[in-house]
């Protein structure tokens, strides 16, 4: 089977993306894993001795999600040009909101940090005693925590598009376009759940399994297959080649 | 737009953006400047006094960093549109780093105002001690160098890809693209080792300098010379015409 040159780059793109959703997922695994290793659940005193003892360990999980975050812009445009002849305007929407994304995750990293700063640094406990410094490591992880939730909602809405124009194509297997797009809106209602009802938080979090799993079954179906282009010859080929004069 | 409104429009962008570049550096040691001259290393309560002397001057040592930011967004657009013919699809992702990094850089300006704000606060009505002040301006310090590498890191991305480009257009000279790619790979190279080793060495400070250099060479080769366009057009016109559809 031979395919156009620009077939040949959207090709090379989804390959990337699919890379790039088992890349980011296993960043983001990763330095949270390492990340809760360190945590002491209402104990300030002992995790800063954690965090202390492998202060080097620590940076790395926290860097590992940075990375993950950073990484999403590579998804992001890895999607956005093997599903741009489907929809030139609403795969830039979803690219643009999944920058929104990628902004705000490297704004949070900042408050990890912060948190490290605190907990590693003993002046924090001589000049404000104990308790001081454990109301600001709650109000920064506060703060990541909810942004994480407000980052993820822009995630959604980018993912939600990406698999809807996935589904509209015939580049994936429909089946799996229909599961993420599933996947992405189950997480959206948690999300807001989580929002409004932050007790159920840990019920509410398990709503990411069907989207995980999504992510990297797409991740490694691109990234092995990459995207089916023929059969949209004759499916849609009005459509696509329509959006694609845009 | 015919072939040569075209490459008028490249060559004004190139011009843009070699402006762009020099007056950032510029822009940015004017900030630098104004700010470092409020810092009285060792005394924290007089640094705080300082900046309540002269507030404004401080503010606007504080704004140019805001007024960076803006700029970054011009400088982006102009490597952008001059790159495009090359490789759309990665111009594009070169320009979205570049977003990214503004509005990412423009938040962490804004907390540096936030900082000054309580500083101030903290320093006037005597709320904190000479101790708790000392770990609280530790910590702005933190926050801001926390801050430069993760932008830095995000803005290395952007320029890899656009000195790349630059590299596959012959647009500039060939060696200048190759020193601005290796530059600019140092550049995510020392904000991660920032953030990820807690006491880096002092003379991974010398890995900005290549940057630096670059910035200042290449933007004035873009201003003063604009883009090459002819070389790119015979050597691999067929590779651009083809990304870029």
């Amino acid at each position: 089977m031979t395919y156009s040159d620009n077939e040949k780059t959207q090709m090379r793109y989804a390959r990337l993306a699919g890379f790039m959703y088992l890349f980011v997922d296993l960043a983001y695994a990763a330095g949270v894993m390492i990340a809760n290793r360190f945590e002491v659940p209402g104990n300030f005193t002992e995790t800063s001795h954690a965090i202390m003892r492998s202060e080097l360990l620590y940076r790395i999980g926290l860097t590992s999600i940075f990375i993950g975050a950073l990484s999403t812009v590579f998804l992001a445009m890895g999607l956005y040009v093997a599903v741009k002849p489907i929809n030139k305007n609403l795969a830039l929407l979803a690219l643009l909101f999944r920058l929104v994304e990628a902004t705000m995750f490297g704004l949070l990293s900042l408050f990890s940090f912060v948190v490290l700063k605190v907990f590693i640094g003993s002046d924090y406990t001589n000049a404000f005693g104990s308790s001081q410094p454990a109301v600001l490591v709650n109000l920064c992880t506060a703060v990541y925590s909810d942004g994480f939730i407000v980052a993820g909602l822009f995630f959604l809405t980018g993912s939600i598009l990406f698999f809807y124009l996935f589904l509209k194509s015939t580049y994936l297997p429909k089946a799996l376009s229909a599961f993420g797009l599933f996947g992405s809106l189950l997480v959206t209602i948690t999300n807001f759940a989580d929002l409004l009802l932050p007790q159920y938080h840990k019920i509410l979090h398990l709503g990411i399994l069907p989207l995980g799993v999504a992510e990297i079954t797409v991740g490694l179906w691109l990234l092995i297959k990459g995207v089916n282009l023929r059969p949209r010859e004759n499916g849609t080929m009005d459509s696509v080649a329509a959006q694609s004069t845009l | 737009m015919t072939s040569s409104e075209t490459d008028k429009s490249q060559i004004r962008y190139a011009r843009l953006a070699g402006f762009m570049y020099l007056f950032i550096i510029a822009v940015y040691l004017l900030s630098v400047f104004i700010t470092s001259r409020f810092a009285v290393p060792g005394n924290l309560v007089e640094t705080a006094h300082r900046i309540m002397g002269a507030e404004l001057l401080y503010r606007v040592g504080l704004s140019l960093g805001i007024l960076n930011m803006l700029c970054a967004v011009l400088l982006a657009m102009g490597l952008y549109v001059v790159v495009k013919p090359v490789d759309s699809n990665l111009a594009l992702l070169a320009f979205v780093f570049e977003l990214v990094y503004v509005a990412v850089g423009g938040a962490f300006d804004v907390i540096d105002f936030v900082f000054m704000k309580m500083q101030m606060g903290a320093g006037s009505v005597g709320s904190l001690d000479a101790r708790q002040l000392s770990v609280f301006i530790d910590l702005h310090s933190f926050v801001s160098l926390v801050g430069l590498n993760v932008t830095c890191i995000i803005y290395g991305a952007g320029s890899i890809l656009f000195f790349y480009l630059f590299l596959k257009s012959n647009y500039i000279p060939r060696l200048l693209a190759v020193f601005g790619l290796f530059a600019s790979a140092l550049v995510p190279i020392m904000g991660f080792s920032f953030l990820i080793v807690p006491q880096p060495p002092q003379m991974l400070q010398l890995g900005w300098a290549p940057i630096f250099a670059t910035e200042i060479l290449v933007g004035l080769w873009l201003l003063v010379k604009g883009v090459n366009l002819r070389p790119q057009g015979d050597v691999n016109l067929s590779s651009a015409t083809n990304s870029a559809g």
